[in-house]
């Protein structure tokens, strides 16, 4: 079944229209700069260097900081 | 603002906004295409009539453009969470995450497996089986509208039916996934949005039939599709307006500020009008007095915004002045008392981390109950509202300008009544065409064909001024009540939003212009050259 569902995609992509083929070259060149260029570079995931209780800390004071303000105004 | 860059948040916003807007150009148009697409296949089997193939092949054609251009352009709004939007994502990731996840894994894999049967099947598998993978590949596409839909109905009108802000971890976490999906909000949007998107692919179908026939190229084809696609836009048109007007229904009992906003409603009134034509000032709703002063110029309906909102031609709207400085005999309480109490709740929740951190057990339980005090209870319904449901209001505490509250009048006034014009000029052009198409006599209606013609690219005017509407008619909210948009950002550099605004704003211009060049190519080659 496996073997049938590869040479379906196979068969697939061998009898491309010339639309087809564009739409394909358009489609990896667009995934490159996606999943490569611009999640590599340009949005790295850095939360995950940073434990979950610091990270709840940073976002309980962005949160509160209206309050906080006040507060050390009124001290 | 609160020490948060105002430009970081502008640039944010731009950059989301283009985004969306981007992805939004395919996603209509997938979402009707796919539907009939099925429906030329289904006319092709059901007849055997090789004419159908053809029409079915040439549409798919289409499809497939827009389907493989738009492909991924969605995936860029996941790395902008992430990175700009990272106090949204952390604080309401657990709801909005959930349906998007569903989308992620059960949509995507459904249209990715069915797409490819429809596209290399037609000589590899059966008839029938070509036509069930079409028909599972549009009900794919369109759940995973729903799913989306859904993440921002949450966005719309969160309800304490399927969450709560959790004080222990500052989120707000699901209590029930089942409520989450049903949320009327979700549903009306999802039938609005794809009825929406159906009128439009089958203007879009329609046009570029008009044009054939206006050339007098394949003009059997186009006589063909044009039939199709006439009576499919007509329907879906006609429920568009049906469901907008239930859509409109739901947003003046859920979010006052954005009909308010919508309508240039300033100063609540029984028996509210709908402006049908005007030209909104920008005011601050507590230098006005009257809503006439608000206007240069209006038509206006009488009762309509009542009937329509409230269901009753004399029951009250509420305005965006009552809104701010709050209405006592109908209940409507004033922004700094609201305020008041989501600063009480942010004190609380501060008090509860710091007393964790301390090891304070019994400060901890006092900050809790007081964080979740009932405030306001309907003895009719039983519906509590808690300070913690406040929470959001609390940004407003040390806010002078209090019109902050809500969204830019002209700006949501002009993209609703621009949104909703249009929907009506669809109504007309495609009853006339039926009108024609069922008398046999369309191929020589060529004022009509070049109106259908003209009218291909107003659908998309109309659903982007749609999404401009709600997205920005809910502001300052990200979550409407609950998380203000200046306060979901990210505190990055500035450099880094403007970088990557260019970027996309350079990609996203390439793309549309390859899937413009690819489109009009195949358009222009006709049906024998599509394949």
């Amino acid at each position: 079944m496996f073997k049938n569902i590869l040479f379906f995609y196979i068969d697939g992509f061998k009898n491309l229209s010339d639309t087809g083929r564009k739409l394909w070259v358009i489609i990896i060149i667009k995934l490159v700069v996606i999943f490569v260029v611009l999640k590599v570079f340009f949005f790295p995931t850095i939360t995950s260097k940073v434990s979950k209780e610091k990270l709840q800390d940073l976002y309980v004071e962005q949160l509160t900081k209206v309050t906080t303000n006040q507060h050390k105004k009124e001290e | 603002m609160h020490g948060l860059d105002l430009n970081m948040l502008e640039w944010a916003r731009a950059q989301f906004a283009m985004t969306a807007l981007f992805h939004f150009f395919f996603v209509p148009f997938t979402l009707g295409m796919s539907f009939l697409v099925a429906f030329f296949e289904t006319i092709y089997v059901k007849t055997g009539k090789k004419e159908w193939k053809e029409i079915t092949q040439f549409w798919q054609t289409l499809f497939g453009i827009n389907f493989a251009l738009g492909l991924a352009t969605g995936i860029i709004h996941e790395f902008e969470f992430g990175t700009n939007w990272s106090t949204y994502s952390w604080v309401v990731g657990d709801l909005f995450g959930a349906p998007l996840a569903v989308e992620g894994i059960v949509a995507f894999f459904m249209e990715a497996t069915f797409a490819a049967i429809s596209f290399f099947g037609w000589k590899r598998v059966s008839k029938s089986v070509h036509l069930a993978s079409t028909w599972l590949l549009a009900i794919g596409s369109n759940l995973s509208a729903l799913w989306i839909l859904i993440a921002n109905g949450f966005m719309q009108h969160p309800s304490n039916e399927f969450g709560f802000f959790n004080i222990e971890t500052s989120r707000l976490e699901m209590t029930d996934f089942w409520a989450l999906i049903t949320q009327p909000v979700a549903q009306i949007k999802f039938l609005h949005t794809i009825t929406a998107s159906y009128t439009l692919s089958s203007l879009f179908v329609l046009g570029i039939s008009s044009l054939y026939l206006l050339r007098k190229k394949h003009v059997d084809f186009a006589k063909k599709s044009a039939a199709v696609a006439a009576a499919f836009g007509l329907i879906a048109s006609i429920f568009t307006a049906v469901i907008g007007d239930e859509h409109a229904y739901e947003v003046t009992n859920t979010q006052p500020t954005k009909i308010a906003a919508a309508e240039g409603l300033y100063v609540g009134e029984k028996g509210a009008s709908i402006v049908a034509f005007g030209i909104p000032k920008n005011l601050p709703a507590r230098d006005v007095t009257s809503n006439d002063e608000a206007f240069v110029f209006k038509i206006e309906l009488p009762k309509m915004l009542s009937l329509l909102g409230k269901r009753d031609p004399n029951a009250y709207v509420p305005g965006l002045k009552d809104l701010i400085e709050g209405n006592p005999e109908y209940g409507i309480w004033p922004l700094k008392k609201l305020a008041q109490i989501g600063a009480e709740a942010r004190e609380d929740l501060r008090k509860y981390h710091e007393a964790k951190k301390a090891g304070d057990v019994e400060a901890m339980k006092a900050a809790k109950e007081d964080f979740y005090k009932v405030v306001w209870s309907d003895p009719k319904t039983g519906l509590k509202i808690t300070k913690a449901d406040l929470i959001g209001y609390g940004f407003f505490k040390n806010v002078d300008n209090l019109d902050l509250i809500h969204p830019p009048v002209p700006t949501v006034f002009y993209a609703f009544h621009i949104m909703v014009g249009l929907g009506f000029w669809f109504i007309i052009i495609f009853v006339a065409a039926w009108l024609k198409i069922i008398k046999n006599a369309y191929e020589n209606a060529t004022l009509l064909q070049k109106l259908a013609v003209i009218s291909v690219p107003l659908p998309w005017i109309a659903t982007s001024f749609g999404w401009m509407t709600a997205e920005i008619g809910r502001q300052p909210w990200t979550v409407f009540g609950v998380l203000p948009t200046p306060e979901s950002v990210t505190p990055i550099a500035l450099q880094n939003v403007q970088a990557t605004f260019f970027m996309f704003l350079t990609a996203f211009v390439i793309l549309g212009i390859a899937e413009l060049k690819i489109l009009f190519t195949v358009v222009k080659s006709g049906p024998k050259g599509a394949h």
